[in-house]
């Protein structure tokens, strides 16, 4: 049983959920599986309460649900679903991300699309302005499907609020959901003719989307072909990448405390979705993507042919902060110090689809 | 109307915690999944997609008759019909989609 104050990173799997909690960050215990065998691309603990899991198990028989359990896991919550209306001729197929955002509960989907709850996860109502968009007739979906995968929403301003979707772009609202605009303007873009997305326009393939923590109008992706930074007010994304192995990656994760630091895994390329030489090493930019460091002490530099899906690394928000990285290999990499060093919490886990972390209370 | 039975899997005991067999009115399978849904709200649509289709990977019969690629509402149901749902026969890819 998790106790108040422990530190926890929830894993969901390809075969369930994984709860590990430790008093110290050294010596960790393991809980579940829960959902065994059911795939589940995101679960967390909800930051509001410090208590509450969340999962979105698919099963491949009976397809996606949202749960929730209050008391780590011994009992889960009646599953409920977001279902888009049926003269949609959509039919989500995968819940990708559930986000807490205020008192309400908001969920991305695949095929792409928002859907919020104000009961706690019990119903659920689509966010029929991103959803009915024109236009979405001619989206395509990336290697891992038309999916809504970032929800991002601006500390203080409840209306306004990033979501992502691949291989679609970035989109921004300011009116709580009503409307929507596209943000793709100036990334590469090399499955395109003109080789860079516009603003405005679909096409691009982000693959996570953090906000700054200091400075919440920054915002720092990963995106298939690059690492990119924008301000509230720009019309473009800035390129980032450089001093990086590789353009390529999922993850994204921004410190708790320190603005201008984020955290990636580059990959070697799409064609080859593997940490770098079989070098497992995850990178830090200090100042906003002028430079950035490599933080491999205690992670496998031999033989570590990794991949780390987008929702692969986590932070607890402590201080120091906590980051997790888990892969598709089962591997589960903690460190303790903010990414100077790490060990294993686990390495024989079922392919890692997403890791959340947080603090029990 | 027809009487008929209604089995279910136990894969989807989240939803019904009844007994494995249930017996319903319903003069077409959509009739009979209607019901389902509305003894146990959330359970018709792990059957059915937002769409109303079967989903993928369900086998629908009556009585030894595959019914899942049918309209469930063409399906015709008699007096002491046996409608079984059966999780399918399904998976083996590794499913190597990246997340």
């Amino acid at each position: 049983m998790v106790a108040k104050g422990e530190t926890v990173v929830v894993a969901g799997t390809r075969k369930g959920v994984f709860v590990a909690h430790s008093r110290d960050r050294r010596r960790w215990k393991m809980e579940g599986p829960f959902f065994e065998g059911v795939e589940c691309y995101h679960a967390s603990l909800d930051p509001r309460d410090g208590r509450t899991l969340w999962a979105a198990p698919a099963s491949m028989h009976w397809g996606p649900t949202v749960r929730s359990s209050r008391d780590w896991g011994k009992r889960w919550t009646k599953p409920a679903a977001p279902k888009y209306p049926k003269e949609s001729g959509l039919s989500v197929s995968r819940i990708w991300h559930v986000e807490p955002v205020g008192d309400e509960l908001w969920a991305g989907v695949e095929p792409a699309g928002l859907f919020r709850s104000v009961d706690g996860g019990k119903s659920w109502e689509g966010v029929e302005g991103f959803n009915a968009q024109p236009g979405r007739d001619k989206w395509t979906p990336g290697g891992g499907g038309l999916c809504l995968h970032t929800i991002l929403p601006y500390p203080g301003e409840p209306k306004r609020m990033i979501a992502a979707a691949s291989a679609v772009g970035i989109f921004g609202t300011n009116d709580g959901g009503a409307s929507w605009r596209l943000m793709n303007g100036g990334i590469q873009a090399g499955h395109l003719p003109e080789g860079v997305t516009k603003e405005g326009a679909a096409g691009s393939c982000p693959h996570k989307i953090v906000r700054d923590s200091r400075d919440p109008a920054v915002l720092y992706m990963q995106n298939h072909f690059g690492v990119y930074r924008r301000r509230r007010g720009d019309d473009a994304w800035t390129d980032i990448s450089k001093g990086l192995p590789s353009r390529f990656g999922f993850p994204m994760v921004a410190h708790p405390h320190d603005g201008g630091t984020v955290y990636t895994v580059p990959l070697e390329a799409d064609a080859n979705r593997v940490t770098p030489g079989g070098a497992m090493a995850v990178w830090r930019t200090k100042n906003g993507g002028k430079t950035w460091q490599r933080l491999a002490k205690g992670l496998p530099q031999k033989g570590a042919f990794h991949t780390i899906l987008r929702e692969g690394m986590a932070t607890d928000g402590k201080d120091p902060a906590g980051l997790y990285v888990g892969t598709t290999t089962g591997h589960l990499y903690a460190s303790r110090d903010e990414g100077g060093s790490w060990s294993e919490i686990a390495t024989t886990l079922p392919p890692i689809l997403s890791v959340e972390a947080g603090v029990a209370r | 109307m027809a009487g008929v039975t209604l089995t279910l899997p136990r894969s989807l005991r989240d939803y019904w915690a009844g007994e494995p067999q249930v017996r319903l009115d319903a003069a077409t399978l959509a009739d009979a999944l209607s019901e389902v849904g509305r003894r146990w709200p959330g359970l018709a649509e792990r059957i059915l997609d937002d769409r109303g289709r079967v989903r993928p990977h369900i086998g629908l019969f009556v009585n030894a008759l595959p019914v899942m690629h049918q309209d469930p509402r063409e399906v015709r149901l008699a007096d002491g019909d046996v409608v079984r749902v059966l999780p399918a026969v399904s998976g083996g890819s590794g499913n190597g989609r990246q997340g």
